[in-house]
């Protein structure tokens, strides 16, 4: 039972025109089993079996109303897909808003295994699908199934949407080599060389009328005792020499950006520094979340 | 008082509000700014105008632990050692670049302001009431210094960022028209402030409102892609901060409205894991706008 | 799938394992009904996916179901619902997802079952009845169970005079009080062959319509309504089911025999319920002449009851040699009791009649008409109930209640022009229960708390076997006609129609059910208000605080400004400060309505009002 017009779009509503509702085979054995009872109670002359089986068909006909309104004028919308690893699962949001108790809700990507059923109060929701995507790029995630069985599984209604947003796809993630460049200890071009210097407690730079807050240990007891009053020594750091990566020429590009992604991630996580220099762009070193994301976007973008 | 202080620092009424807040809720405060912003100035005005100690420590990477704590130094005329208090030992401390600091005087600050006490050769020595630590850090796309881990960052109740008066606020500074924090008079005086520290924790919390801030922790964990999750701490936080904010309106009970006006200071840098302006308050409001805030 | 599904449906599963334990496992269905419990507690060990688990659902339903046919009695019925709801809990469990816990499901199952009986009960009441396909051969019981039984011999009622175990219970649906006492005699076997020591019955122990037999008469339509009688008789294995003797069964499977026993075709382990109604001749068994089995007597067992009789013989009428039967008894020392001793092989009625005069009401009855054909009388035992307790249960029908205890015999004789004519010899002896009864009002009345609750729940039994076992095809065929008169031919439309609008109820209930939000009259009353503005196209933004949105209606119409503010205000010392009051609730409320008369009367400038709220408000 997968069929219909799958809908296009940033956002869809589900309504009567784009909802398709049928039994599922628990139904049709729900109804033999109905018939059954019937049968039984015919038989017997039984009230009970009767109205059992009585109570059975008239829940297969609430049923496949509530089913349906359990999608009925729901909107799903795209959220901002935040950037995933190729190769692994993929969180994609999925913004819905439910006019009322939506129960049983579930949503699959082609190609993926469905999740566990969602009961949606009434009004938005951010879901997320997971899906796992081929390769790195802007990849969109391809037809989303939204279904629901509930409340007994007598019915099924479904429809079908192709969300619009792209989701930007690093690279996945695979420990390789990587060629780094010489240490970009040289100031970078058109930055101010004394901005990479920055106080520290490495070299002797320079003197200053000492602060109440400035450390004893700093005070330029020699100039104090001279007289001349109270100054705070100042030191200054040589900024850490930050590698340059770039792909390895010895492995394919599309292994070669596995390897630098692998690279960029634990450089990252160890707080350190690095510049990534790819055909056609390169990026000064840096750290932080910003840096990372942005290295890592241009070897998901890289040609 | 707010007005005093806004007096000293002009165009910050709700900065000022923030940091009061924090002192009131007994928390420290991690202000991360560009130098000349006012930081001291804020710090200084906050401890005169409760008539409370000041002391201003600058830290650098060749700061020891003991340079804060003090340590005990051995006295000839008594044949024995006695405790020299170092600059913890006040009840504002303002410490400066906090992240240019060797990681163990970190944490030997934080250590600290989360136990109130400090422990040296096994003597422990009790830090003053009120204590309130302004910490300050620099941006951390400079080089040589050691950015506060995530666990540390949740120690600070609330972190702020001064930013640039509004231009009629720096006109009135360049005209002369600010106050300087030693004319602040000490209308207030310590034992007041603990009073109203007492009295901020008996600010009523309904069971509505302890919802409201269950739906934003709960939220938070929900949704991995915004932030990283609140922990428990981050929600004492934010009761407790709420609560210092209603008193300052003025009012007996927190309403959502006090949780909302902490949440970025105290929610923002908790979820972005310090990672400095990137996320500029989005993630807080993000998260304000993910649960319903009619209560 | 819920943690509650599994606890759920093992539950359900135990629950039909009660229901089946009362079964007779000689009936074929009761086997099939084994056999599908122990298939679907089987099909729910191993189950793993959900599939698998929703046809444990379906079976545990079918099961029920198959239960509903084989115990129809109120308490089995109440067992079978049980089941039926938690069975359905079970598959909600399924769908649901991990979330609401077992009293949540219950709740929601309860929900759905509600929803779904009006459409359930106008299908049930409204489509006409089919007819069985075929008469099944069921099974037959095992006559184990305690009670009369085919072979009177004097002492075999004494072994149930003292069991309280209850036998039958009558009502009398057409109004009126029980016939007095002396006139209740629940009559239920007839004996009529003598071997000298015992008394057995004619009646075949499983009769079958004999082949030879002309089919009984096809039964005049019976006025629609209810019967005179109506009987729950606990299960017996007689194939004979007590009656009073007047009136005509309504049920196709019980046929009145010449002899005056009420033949049961369904099998006898079966509890049984069954009404009589009037009939316009009365009591066609009772002119049904003898035989010569009425008169059959082994000769010379008991020479001096013989002698006795042969005196009584020579007299001219049968009437009057019962009445001299009747003096010779009342003149005689008999006593009534329960131990009289064991009577000798040797002339065992005249030890009885002429030496212990010792004897109950097998003793009496069996010498009596022993005695009646040896005077040439022809005479016969039957074997029956007699008296039986009237209750009357809080706010229900009062009806007869029949115990064990009440088995009784008595005699039966052909009188030339009258008939047969009841003669009840136990009435002579001195001591006789029924006469002691007679005197002290009622039988002793139970008066422990469990004797009132079980008479109580047998008023319940009655009821349900009234209206609710009561309901055939005839009562709908009734209910019909009044319904629709002579508009038969709309019984469908009407159908449809009906179905159509308790599906939109139901489906209104539950859409209301899921709507309301639980208690919070404050939180409803909030929401009601929300309700207005939105009409007028203003609605809180993600995460916007009341305060703030207030701030946001006072922008968009100063006008309401006070009343807002002092909504607003009493609604958050409501919500949020430490002392809510009721008076502070109520006032929030008459704030809340005098701000939406005041958004109605127009206080708003005339902009056109947008209708719908964005969809996305997000920034």
């Amino acid at each position: 039972m997968d069929f219909g017009r799958p809908q296009q779009g940033e956002r869809v509503r589900l309504r009567m025109r784009n909802l398709y509702i049928l039994p599922t085979r628990f139904g049709w054995l729900w109804l033999a089993g109905t018939v059954l009872l019937q049968v039984i109670g015919v038989q017997m002359q039984s009230n009970g079996t009767l109205l059992l089986s009585f109570l059975m068909l008239s829940l297969f006909l609430l049923t496949l109303h509530l089913t349906h309104f359990n999608l009925q004028g729901v909107e799903l919308g795209c959220g901002a897909p935040a950037p995933g690893f190729a190769g692994a699962p993929v969180a994609y949001p999925i913004q819905v808003r439910c006019p009322g108790r939506s129960e049983g809700v579930r949503l699959r990507l082609a190609g993926e295994a469905a999740g566990a059923p969602f009961s949606l109060s009434p009004g938005e929701h951010a879901l997320t699908v997971t899906w796992t995507p081929p390769g790195r790029g802007w990849h969109k995630p391809g037809l989303l199934r939204v279904q629901t069985t509930a409340p007994l599984g007598l019915f099924c209604c479904w429809s079908r949407w192709y969300p619009e947003a792209a989701q930007l796809i690093y690279p996945a993630r695979r420990a390789g080599p990587v060629r780094l460049l010489a240490g970009a200890s040289a100031p970078m071009a058109g930055e101010p060389a004394v901005a990479s210097r920055q106080d520290g407690s490495d070299d002797w730079r320079d003197l200053a009328p000492h602060r109440p807050q400035d450390s004893p240990s700093r005070l330029a007891w020699k100039l104090l005792a001279q007289g001349r009053g109270e100054y705070a020594k100042r030191f200054l750091d040589q900024p850490d020499t930050a590698p340059l990566l770039a792909p390895d020429p010895g492995v394919p590009l599309e292994v070669a950006l596995e390897h630098l992604s692998e690279r960029i991630w634990s450089y990252h996580g160890q707080g350190l520094s690095y510049g990534l220099v790819l055909s056609g762009q390169s990026i000064e070193p840096g750290r932080g979340m910003v840096h990372r994301d942005q290295c890592l976007a241009a070897l998901a973008c890289c040609r | 008082m707010i007005s005093a202080i806004g007096e000293v620092l002009l165009g910050k009424e709700h900065q000022v509000r923030l940091a009061l807040a924090c002192l009131l809720a007994r928390g420290h405060l991690l202000i991360e700014d560009l130098p000349g912003m006012g930081k001291t100035t804020l710090a200084e005005a906050l401890a005169r105008s409760f008539g409370l100690g000041f002391k201003r420590v600058s830290f650098t990477s060749d700061l020891l632990p003991a340079d804060l704590t003090g340590l005990n130094v051995f006295d000839p005329g008594a044949a024995s050692f006695h405790f020299q208090p170092g600059p913890l030992f006040s009840q504002v401390l303002l410490a400066d670049e906090i992240n240019r600091a060797s990681p163990r005087t970190q944490s030997a600050l934080l250590e600290a302001m989360a136990a109130g006490r400090v422990s040296v050769d096994g003597v422990s020595h009790p830090l003053p009431q009120p204590f309130l630590v302004i910490a300050t850090q620099n941006g951390l796309d400079q080089g040589g210094t050691s950015a506060l881990p995530e666990s540390q960052l949740d120690r600070f109740l609330m972190r702020l960022s001064l930013g640039y008066p509004p231009r009629q606020a720096e006109r009135a500074l360049l005209q002369g028209e600010g106050l300087r924090p030693d004319g602040l008079s000490g209308a207030f005086g310590p034992q007041d402030l603990l009073e109203l520290q007492a009295r901020c924790e008996r600010q009523h919390c309904s069971a509505a409102l302890l919802d409201y801030v269950l739906d934003l922790l709960d939220r938070s964990r929900s949704q991995p892609a915004q932030g990283h999750p609140l922990s428990p701490r981050a929600g004492l936080a934010l009761v407790a901060a709420a609560r210092a904010w209603s008193l300052l309106e003025g009012r007996e009970h927190v309403i959502p409205d006090d949780v909302q006006a902490v949440l970025a200071a105290v929610c923002e840098h908790r979820m972005d894991g310090g990672q400095r302006g990137e996320s500029d308050g989005k993630l807080s409001q993000r998260l304000q706008a993910g649960v319903d805030g009619l209560r | 799938m819920s943690r509650a599904a599994a606890p759920l449906q093992w539950l359900t599963m135990g629950l039909l394992t009660v229901g089946l334990l009362g079964l007779s496992p000689a009936l074929s269905l009761s086997l099939l009904a084994f056999g599908l419990a122990v298939l679907t507690a089987l099909k729910l060990r191993e189950a793993r996916s959900l599939e698998e688990r929703r046809v444990v659902a379906l079976l545990q339903l079918v099961g029920a179901g198959l239960l509903a046919a084989l115990r129809p009695e109120l308490g089995p019925s109440l067992l079978q619902g049980l089941a039926i709801l938690m069975a359905l809990a079970g598959l909600l469990a399924l769908e649901l997802g991990a979330g609401p816990d077992w009293k949540a499901l219950m709740r929601r199952s309860l929900q759905v079952l509600v929803a779904a009986l009006p459409i359930a009960l106008v299908l049930f009441l409204l489509l006409p009845r089919l007819m069985p396909f075929s008469s099944l051969g069921s099974g037959h019981g095992m006559g184990a169970m305690t009670g009369l039984s085919d072979s009177m011999d004097p002492g075999s009622i004494a072994r149930l005079a003292v069991s309280r175990e209850a036998a039958a219970r009558v009502a009398f649906p057409l109004g009126g009080g029980p016939p007095p006492l002396e006139q209740r005699y629940w009559r239920v076997l007839v004996h009529e062959r003598f071997d000298g020591r015992s008394w057995r019955s004619t009646a075949p122990p499983f009769p079958r319509p004999a082949a030879g037999q002309p089919p009984a008469p096809a039964p005049t339509p019976a006025a629609p309504g209810e019967g005179i009688q109506l009987w729950l008789v606990e299960p017996s294995g007689l194939s004979a089911v007590p009656w009073s003797g007047a009136g005509r069964p309504l049920s196709p499977d019980l046929t009145p025999q010449r002899s005056g026993e009420l033949l049961n075709r369904a099998p006898g382990s079966q509890r049984r319920v069954y009404a009589l109604t009037r009939t316009a001749d009365p009591g066609d068994w009772r002119t049904e002449p003898p035989g010569p089995i009425d008169l059959v007597l082994p000769r010379g067992e008991n020479p001096r009851l013989e002698a006795l009789a042969a005196g009584w013989g020579r007299l001219g009428s049968d009437r009057e040699r019962l009445n001299a039967a009747g003096s010779w008894f009342r003149s005689q020392p008999f006593r009534y009791t329960l131990e009289p001793g064991a009577l000798p092989r040797q002339a065992p009625l005249d030890h009885f009649l002429f030496e212990t005069r010792l004897g109950f009401c097998g003793h009496y009855a069996s010498a009596f008409t022993t005695l009646m054909r040896a005077a040439g009388v022809p005479a016969r035992v039957v074997s029956g109930y007699r008296g039986g307790q009237w209750v009357q249960p809080v706010g229900g029908t009062g009806y007869v209640d029949l115990r064990q205890a009440d088995a009784h015999a008595w005699s039966e004789v052909w009188l030339q022009g009258e008939g047969w004519q009841r003669v009840d010899p136990t009435a002579w002896a001195d001591g006789d229960p029924l006469a002691t009864a007679e005197t002290s009002g009622e039988t002793a009345t139970g008066t422990a708390p469990w004797d009132w609750l079980q008479r109580q729940w047998w008023g319940l039994d009655i009821a349900w076997a009234r209206w609710w076992l009561g309901y055939d095809s005839e009562q709908q065929q009734a209910l019909v006609q009044r319904l629709l008169g002579d508009q038969r031919h709309l019984l469908g439309l009407v159908v449809l129609l009906a179905v159509a609008i308790s599906l939109a109820a139901s489906l209104g209930g539950l859409g209301w059910l899921g709507r309301r939000r639980s208690g919070d009259t404050l939180r409803l009353e909030l929401e009601h208000t929300l309700r207005a503005f939105a009409r007028h196209g203003m609605a809180p933004d993600a995460g916007e605080t009341l305060p703030v949105f207030a701030q946001r209606l006072t922008q968009r119409w100063p006008a309401l400004g006070d009343p807002l503010n002092a909504y607003v205000g009493n609604y958050q010392r409501q919500r949020f400060a430490s002392t809510p009051s009721r008076a502070g609730r109520r006032e929030t409320r008459r704030l809340g309505r005098a701000l939406r008369r005041s958004l109605r009367t127009g206080n708003l400038p005339k902009e056109a009002v947008q209708r719908g709220v964005p969809l996305n408000r997000r920034p």
